[in-house]
């Protein structure tokens, strides 16, 4: 977050004109920042990139509309001082001059200057939706910012399914961040509204992987992959003992099978409270046959 | 504009949805009902098959199976028809404040074996409003099958809820499907249920009291597939 006094030790007596540009700034990015949007299907795909590059979830924030140059998303380490500050646009075309005064290579130079100056390691993108824009973009980067912004090429979509389906990047993590192994789409678009909804219920202001994460673990099936890798003793008697029934651990998941005809995934995780309780149910129960189990498998 | 019927809405189907919409009717009846209109659009279905030879996959929710869908598939194997049951156990939630984040997984899932090699598929399902568990569950099969012909039976849709589905697919996929129902409605209740539609809560009139209800639910014609 950028102050008055940040912006006058940068750019002088210019600080107050740059300090009531970022006012405006900020409150029409807010006004435009809620549920099904690109800026929220980008955040979710680095959040799901967060958590399979196993950053420490408790060291990593993610927010939306910051107070500063380059402001739709900003995710800060903070032990290392990485901050990468991204500037999100699902428009159909863009010039880095685009305006006389405060243009988007402005803005990006602005953003630079105040993070060295504050010992701050940037790493600044320019997010775009569309190839062409991409393209041209690149072709015109300036010199004076080429060495420390990167252009990224995100595809947009109309929901959450669409963009699971052509969004190879977004799919990719989501597949990693996923327990099952070659999770169907179905699994896929569950784990993404998740992230999303949580997100998007948050205040978006210095939001950790680990609050993110707790809050999607207390939804039922959240799909994210955990660390068990096997059942209890018990557990794996009962399931061995009918005829025809089958099962893996899947990322923390229980997944079963029975004769190939049916199958499906315990819907809590392993070791979760929620787990324990299923599993304590089925002892006090009498399981002899697949068909005592049915009621169990979805509850 | 209230009620629209299709033209296959013949005397028989309209008192058989108005029985629905009557919410005196007990849910044994209820469930007859649904029977019976799965037989209508047996019948219709007959006159649409690409190829009057052909297999058909049938895909369900775990509330219609045994009602719609026995209804549907009694007359196509009364015609020599050979189906492939495919039912899905859907968890309808949204993880957030917006209606189009809402999601259905499928949590559990029967299969007869064949299921994946057919060129028409027909997905049912007692009323589309939002077209959320229609579309998990037809995306979940198109991924792993290639039907030519993808029938999309409901008695009663929500206007708007064609587009909807349709914004999920690929033109591709658009192109193979076609629409079976006999009402459209154009209003929702304040508890979000299709006005009339199929009379509000189907788990509830079907006697499952809840979604949860349903879910622990297993159809009799599963277990009367499982082990042929």
């Amino acid at each position: 977050m950028i102050t008055l006094k940040s912006l006058e030790a940068v750019f002088g007596e210019n600080g107050l004109g740059y300090f009531e540009y970022l006012v405006n700034k900020n409150r029409g990015g807010i006004s435009n920042n809620k549920g099904n949007t690109f800026e929220n299907f980008f955040t979710v795909y680095k959040i799901a990139k967060s958590f399979n590059e196993n950053i420490n979830p408790g060291d990593i924030y993610f927010s939306s509309q910051v107070f500063c140059f380059v402001d739709d998303l900003v995710v800060e380490q903070l032990a290392e001082r990485n901050h990468w500050f991204y500037q999100i646009k699902d428009i159909a075309s863009l010039e880095w001059n685009n305006r006389p005064e405060n243009s988007v290579r402005d803005d990006f130079k602005n953003q630079h200057a105040i993070c060295v100056r504050e010992g701050i390691h940037p790493y600044l993108s320019l997010v775009v939706s569309d190839k062409i824009v991409y393209d041209h973009l690149i072709a015109t980067k300036p010199d004076d910012i080429r060495t420390f912004v990167k252009v990224v090429n995100f595809r947009p979509a109309t929901s959450l399914n669409n963009l699971i389906r052509d969004n190879a990047n977004i799919r990719e993590e989501l597949i990693k961040m996923c327990a099952l192994e070659n999770p169907s789409s179905d699994k896929l678009n569950t784990l993404a509204a998740i992230l999303l909804g949580v997100w998007d219920s948050t205040d978006k202001k210095k939001v950790s992987l680990k609050e993110v994460l707790d809050r999607c673990y207390n939804i039922s099936p959240h799909y994210i992959k955990g660390f068990s890798r096997r059942i209890s003793k018990g557990l794996e008697e009962i399931i061995k003992s009918i005829n025809g029934l089958d099962y893996k651990v899947e990322g923390g998941f229980l997944k079963w099978n029975f004769r190939n005809t049916d199958e499906g995934v315990i819907q809590y995780r392993i070791g979760s409270t929620e787990f324990e309780k299923w599993e304590n149910d089925l002892y006090n129960a009498t399981i002899l046959t697949f068909e005592d189990l049915e009621p169990f498998l979805v509850s | 504009m209230g009620r629209i019927f299709e033209k296959s809405a013949n005397k028989e189907v309209i008192s058989l949805l108005d029985k629905l919409v009557d919410k005196k009717t007990e849910s044994k009846e209820y469930a007859q009902t649904m029977y019976k209109l799965g037989n209508e659009f047996g019948n219709l279905i007959l006159e649409k098959m690409i190829d009057p030879y052909d297999e058909i996959t049938l895909a369900c929710t775990v509330e219609d199976a045994d009602y719609l869908g026995r209804g549907i598939i009694d007359v196509l194997e009364g015609k020599g028809k050979r189906i492939f049951l495919t039912v899905f156990w859907n968890k309808r939630f949204n993880p957030g404040n917006e209606s189009s984040l809402a999601v259905a997984p499928i949590i559990r899932e029967f299969h007869e074996e064949g299921y994946k090699n057919v060129r028409t598929m027909i997905i049912i399902k007692s009323v589309i409003s939002n077209s959320c568990v229609v579309r998990t569950n037809l995306t979940r099969l198109i991924e792993e099958s290639n039907p030519s012909q993808i029938l999309i039976v409901a008695p009663v849709l929500l206007n708007g809820a064609i587009k909807n589905l349709e914004n999920e697919f690929e033109e591709d996929i658009i192109r193979r499907f076609e629409y079976l129902y006999f009402a459209e409605d154009d209003k929702r209740t304040e508890q979000g249920f299709v006005d009339p539609g199929i009379g509000g809560d189907v788990y509830q009139r079907l006697g499952f009291e809840s979604q949860a209800g349903k879910n622990r639910f297993t159809p009799e014609i599963v277990k009367e597939r499982r082990y042929k």
